[in-house]
């Protein structure tokens, strides 16, 4: 017996060194270019195109930064993808769990046609012009509505919900639910959802990443200006910093057009911190709210 | 106790044949006795019983029905020679025009292979690495360095691709990127990555790996915490090591997600979007970096043609949608795991 | 140095000749058209955010001084790129168009398109009868009014004419510093252009005693081909042109010899370490990073301060052209000076005349510098006394620089169809720190090295849609082709003279005859429109 145990001990070390090389070789190859563009974000352009930075920036400088958030309209993109996306993924994720626990159920009458119908439009769809016109003749454009509804659902994720309720939550537990009485409303607020934890953490993170990294439907469906995006801005800083380098054909100033080459660079890196760290922020803390309340197995024995 | 499994076609008639503890109260398992109602009215009284189900579903439905079925009359812009003046009605019918314009071009054949070649190696090695990831990251007993490893393995999701690609060729540049430095260091001599066909589908699918490994196996973290610990002490007790723990308990439970994905997946196979390949696109290169997507769209700039990109686009739709359900098909033959 | 004082002298003189040429007053001149109606009209538009401009499009400054002295009152959405394009086009689908579309950056083909199709109005007539200035500068310019015509005889979009001479070509640099280190010419051959690349490439001529000089460079696939393509005799603007004229007929450019001793001489160079061999591969950032380090001695660039910074951009010409073995005229090739679809018109507009009288303005004098500058006149005036210009307190106090107040909020520049040939900006910026007027350097530049060898090039045809539905396919299969083949013979991972052959047989078999077919016909048009 105690051999066994140090033969399992002896093959299970060798794992856990292997899977700490491992990890960290990850950790390592995934770091150092998200390093790269952070320090990027902060250096002197001219010496991230030569090569001269490699992971430490050079000759530190927060004229990018400064030109992004010296743009006014940068906090109501701000305000509004948090808007946009608090409560459009709300609405997503009630929708997408509901419709996908509906689909976990087998004895639901028609469940094959409810799943076709969601599958067919991954493939088929009419297209940004009729999709448009159909939008305006709902007198949705260019309504916050739109914004919180537009891409509500995806087959995708419903057919994963759908998956995880039906792997993690026993087709035991569920009739003697109905046979206590429990209606399938309470069950799936009562017990479903508790134990799914896991799956509504995730599914929150990639409702919410989707929407605020939205640029296309917004920049579509949105006219007031009042109503941008934080990407429509950040699109607008980087295009404007871009072509105004670009513009020369009347001799503007040297140092203006080569500050302003040098600044678009730099902007498309600090762009995506502007963008990026709010998510990046939020996630921990998510993460350690959920994490806390992982429950498994409540029947057994 | 043993609860029994109650058959899901909806019988009349039970009979108790154990009772458990559930929610603090007594509950009776019953078990068919195989008397059977009239069919018609069993449905219906079935999708009565049910009715808070279709209630569940009532929201994305709206939706779907407004905005995804609402529009597919869009559809039919790939038969036409679609004027915007003139309206989809409008336009002119010229049948499978746009379709043979896409199959007649010479590159034609070159297309769907890139694009296939691209998505396929995506396909096999965007799956095996995030399951792989999961699994060791599950094992991972320090909590603090899984903690970290997961944070920073999903933020380079969040960095567009333009800046990705940009990196990229900061750093494979053969003068001044780093990883040339590095080859040649160790001895080997300077590529020019980007000036090489053969190193665009490996670029593309690494730069890929790098953006999506944590983003992907988010989802297989999640059902892995749902794993039952009573199964690992029984298992560990039958004297299994880690691996065979996670051969034999960790990856049956997520086998069915894995599956799902798969599928779903596949059904993706033809739709390698433009923007990166097209970010990654010289000269040079382009007998193995010219999909179909970036093919529409340089024809769409130098003529704005809705019709044909349309065309194109129900063409890899139909594609997809038989290579969906032939994977399908052979899921649910061989692991009765089906999308529908 | 001979070439150089001759040049300095020349420069001397065009300055003589060029201040009387601004002792006109720009009020007044704009004055004469005002007002453009009798009553306040409502224009309403839809166009392009390209140049950074700031404020809404009604709190530009050239649009104030609409308002104000034409009584013409224009709003409306600007629109960045990507969005513009997929948001016109959702406007017509959806009806919901403006009164006009500026800056459309349409191709002739979708212009048209929407023509035939009723959403733009035909202009002809328009143009007839109120607009005299355009209808002057058609018939001194008879290539412009040639693209703008389409088969059927209209003129759906106004387009842009730009006669500034340093507006026209493409601009080629060498470093006159490094010539001078080494004590040689300007070439102007290709053999002396190789005599002078093999120097750059082995004597140092930067002086910093490494060899890192890197004769020509370039950034994605783009260098200095268009002047060997011209040396040889082809009158392509740019790498992937794909179509020349011999005496009235469209030949093919890329399977003709020209183009083949082109290629061999551009894997001379790139075989021989002649040509940067990042050149495919790197960007145009990683370009000037060389350049500001004084590495690079030829290049193609909008400015060469642009590329090599002003430390050592200020040291270069504009070299070119060449002539060759195969060609002995030298030519610079130009666009014709014209950019084609700038606004349309819209079925929508209620107010034709207002806007016809406005585009007439703009094609003046004083209208074009007005849409393309702001306005003069209250903002900018030359003191002649003085022989310095003025800035009104709004622009000193609220801008960092006179470009600051042009980029960012004098008008919406290059979006109507407009007129330009007297360059009141030369002088403007006399705030640099350098003390070189940028503007007024590369005219100087310009008219020295290049304007005596303009000439005409390919003209961009429009074709009609029957034309285009068999010609985009076989257009867009042939230059993928042709892009990639070329890049590949330049590298040397074909080699020219065994690959050839195929090479134009395989160009064959993607039915480039059909395509030459179609731009024949539509050129046929374009020269009969030019007569």
């Amino acid at each position: 017996m105690k051999r066994a145990k140090q033969a399992q001990s002896l093959s299970d070390q060798v794992f856990d060194i292997v899977n700490w090389i491992v990890l960290s070789i990850i950790l390592i190859v995934v770091l150092y270019p998200l390093l790269y563009t952070v320090s990027a974000s902060f250096s002197d352009p001219k010496a991230v195109n030569s090569g001269e930075m490699w992971l430490l920036p050079v000759r530190f400088t927060l004229d990018g930064y400064r030109r992004i958030f010296d743009y006014g309209d940068i906090w109501m993109g701000y305000l509004n993808t948090i808007d946009y996306t608090v409560v459009g993924t709300a609405f997503s994720l009630f929708t997408v769990l509901m419709y996908g626990f509906a689909l976990s159920k087998k004895k639901l009458v028609g469940r094959r046609f409810f799943s076709i119908v969601i599958l067919v439009t991954m493939f088929f769809n009419g297209g940004v012009v009729t999709t448009y016109i159909v939008i305006k003749n709902l007198h949705l454009l260019d309504t916050r509505f739109i914004m919180y509804v537009c891409g509500m659902s995806s087959a995708y994720y419903i057919l994963v919900c759908r998956t995880f309720f039906m792997t993690s939550i026993p087709e035991a537990l569920s009739e003697a639910a109905t046979i206590d009485g429990c209606s399938d409303w309470r069950f799936f607020m009562r017990i479903a959802l508790p134990l799914s934890r896991a799956l509504i953490m995730v599914m929150i993170i990639f409702l919410a990443v989707t929407r605020w990294n939205w640029y296309f439907w917004p920049m579509i469906l949105l006219k007031e200006r009042s109503k941008f995006t934080l990407q429509i801005i950040l699109k607008e800083i980087l295009i404007q910093s871009q072509m105004s380098a670009s513009m020369m054909s009347s001799g503007m100033g040297f140092v203006e057009i080569q500050r302003q080459a040098e600044i678009a660079q730099m902007i498309k890196f600090a762009v995506i911190i502007a963008s990026s760290l709010p998510m990046l922020i939020v996630y921990p803390f998510l993460q350690c709210y959920f994490e806390k309340g992982v429950m498994i197995g409540a029947v057994k024995g | 106790m043993y609860i029994s499994q109650v058959a899901s076609q909806s019988e009349l008639c039970y009979i108790v044949t154990g009772s458990i503890h559930f929610c603090g109260k007594r509950a009776f398992v019953l078990t068919s006795t195989g008397i059977r109602g009239a069919g018609r009215k069993k449905l219906l009284r079935r999708i009565l019983t049910d009715w808070q189900l279709y209630l569940f579903m009532l929201p994305g439905l709206a939706y779907y029905i407004c905005l995804e079925y609402g529009p597919i009359y869009g559809l039919q812009i790939a038969f036409k020679n679609y004027s915007p003046a003139k309206g989809i009605w409008g336009s002119k019918w010229i049948g499978l025009a746009q379709f043979e314009r896409f199959f007649r071009s010479a590159y034609f054949g070159a297309t769907i292979v890139n694009t296939l070649r691209l998505s396929i190696i995506s396909l096999f090695v965007g799956f095996s690495l995030p399951v792989l990831f999961a699994l060791m990251l599950n094992e991972m007993r320090c909590k603090p360095f899984r903690d970290l490893v997961k944070t920073v393995s999903y933020a380079p999701h969040f960095i567009s691709v333009v800046v990705i690609v940009g990196v990229l060729r900061l750093f494979v540049t053969p003068s001044t990127g780093i990883i040339n430095h590095i080859i040649a260091a160790l001895g080997g001599e300077r590529i020019a990555f980007f000036q090489e066909s053969r190193w665009f589908a490996p670029m593309y699918v690494i730069s890929g790996i790098w953006q999506e490994l944590g983003w992907n196996s988010m989802i297989y973290i999640a059902a892995l915490s749902s794993v039952d610990p009573t199964l690992h002490e029984a298992a560990i007790i039958d004297g299994a090591n880690k691996v065979q723990r996670i051969w034999h308990v960790n990856l049956p439970v997520l086998r069915p997600t894995i599956v799902v994905l798969l599928i779903l997946n596949c059904g993706q196979l033809l739709n390698v979007g433009y923007e990166k390949v097209l970010l990654m696109q010289t000269d040079t290169n382009l007998t193995a970096s010219e999909i179909i997507s970036t093919y529409v769209y340089k024809a769409g700039l130098i003529n704005a043609e809705f019709s044909f990109s349309a065309a194109v686009n129900l063409f890899n739709s139909i594609v997809n949608c038989v290579l969906l359900i032939t994977v399908n098909t052979i899921t649910s033959k061989l692991d009765d795991t089906s999308l529908w | 140095m001979v070439r150089r004082f001759f040049a300095l002298a020349l420069v001397l003189a065009l300055l003589a000749a060029a201040v009387p040429a601004f002792a006109w007053d720009w009020n007044e001149a704009a004055m004469e058209y005002m007002p453009l109606a009798d009553e306040m009209t409502t224009i309403t538009v839809m166009g392009r955010k390209s140049y950074a401009a700031y404020s809404e499009l009604e709190n530009l400054d050239t649009y104030t001084w609409l308002r104000e002295h034409a009584n013409i009152n224009v709003t409306g959405e600007l629109y960045m790129d990507d969005a513009y394009n997929e948001k016109s086009s959702l406007a017509i689908a959806s009806g919901d168009v403006p009164d006009v579309f500026i800056k459309t950056g349409w191709t002739s083909a979708q212009v048209a398109k929407y023509g035939e199709d009723g959403v733009i109005i035909d202009l002809k007539p328009l143009i007839d009868e109120y607009c005299p200035n355009l209808v002057a500068l058609f018939e001194k310019y008879p290539q412009v009014k040639a693209a703008c015509t389409t088969d059927t005889g209209a003129i759906y979009a106004f387009p842009g004419i730009n006669m500034l001479p340093r507006d026209v070509h493409t601009r080629f640099w060498m470093s006159q510093a490094w010539l001078d280190a080494l004590g040689m010419d300007h070439p102007s051959t290709l053999d002396e252009l190789y005599d002078v690349l093999v120097a750059f490439r082995d004597k140092d001529p930067n002086g910093n005693g490494v060899k890192d000089e890197i004769p020509v460079s370039g950034a994605n696939g783009g260098t200095i081909d268009e002047l060997i393509l011209n040396a040889y005799g082809l009158k392509t603007r740019s790498y992937n042109g794909l179509f020349d004229d011999v005496d009235g007929k469209v030949i093919f450019a890329p399977t003709t010899e020209a183009y083949k001793a082109y290629l061999k001489y551009m894997n001379r160079l790139y075989a021989e370490g002649l040509l940067d061999s990042e050149m495919f591969i790197q960007t145009t950032e990683q370009l000037n990073a060389k350049g500001g380090e004084n590495r690079v001695g030829m290049y193609q660039s909008a400015a060469s301060w642009l590329t090599c910074t002003s430390e050592y951009g200020m040291d270069h010409f504009q070299v070119g052209p060449f002539t060759s073995e195969m060609n002995d005229t030298p030519m610079v090739i130009t666009g014709g000076g014209y950019s084609l679809n700038r606004c349309c018109i819209t079925y929508a507009c209620q107010n034709v005349e207002a806007v016809m009288k406005l585009m007439n303005f703009f094609y003046s004098v004083p209208g074009g510098i007005m849409e393309t500058d702001g306005p003069y006149g209250g903002w900018i005036w030359l003191d002649e006394e003085k022989g310095v210009w003025g800035y009104a307190d709004y622009i000193l106090e609220n801008f960092d620089s006179v470009e600051a107040w042009r980029a960012g909020q004098a008008t919406t520049r290059d979006s109507w169809g407009n007129y330009l040939d007297v360059d009141l900006s030369l002088g403007l910026d006399a705030t640099d720190a350098t003390g070189i007027d940028l503007a007024k350097w590369l005219n100087d530049n310009t008219a020295t090295y290049q304007e005596p060898y303009f000439k005409l090039g390919f003209p961009s045809l429009s074709l009609n849609s029957d034309e285009l539905f068999i010609a985009t396919p076989i257009e867009n299969d042939v230059k993928n082709y042709v892009t990639n083949m070329r890049a590949r013979f330049i590298i040397g991972e074909e080699d020219i003279d065994a690959k050839w052959d195929e090479y134009v047989s395989a160009i064959g078999d993607m039915k480039v005859a059909d395509l030459l077919v179609q731009y024949q016909s539509a050129y046929d048009r374009y020269l009969a429109a030019m007569a």
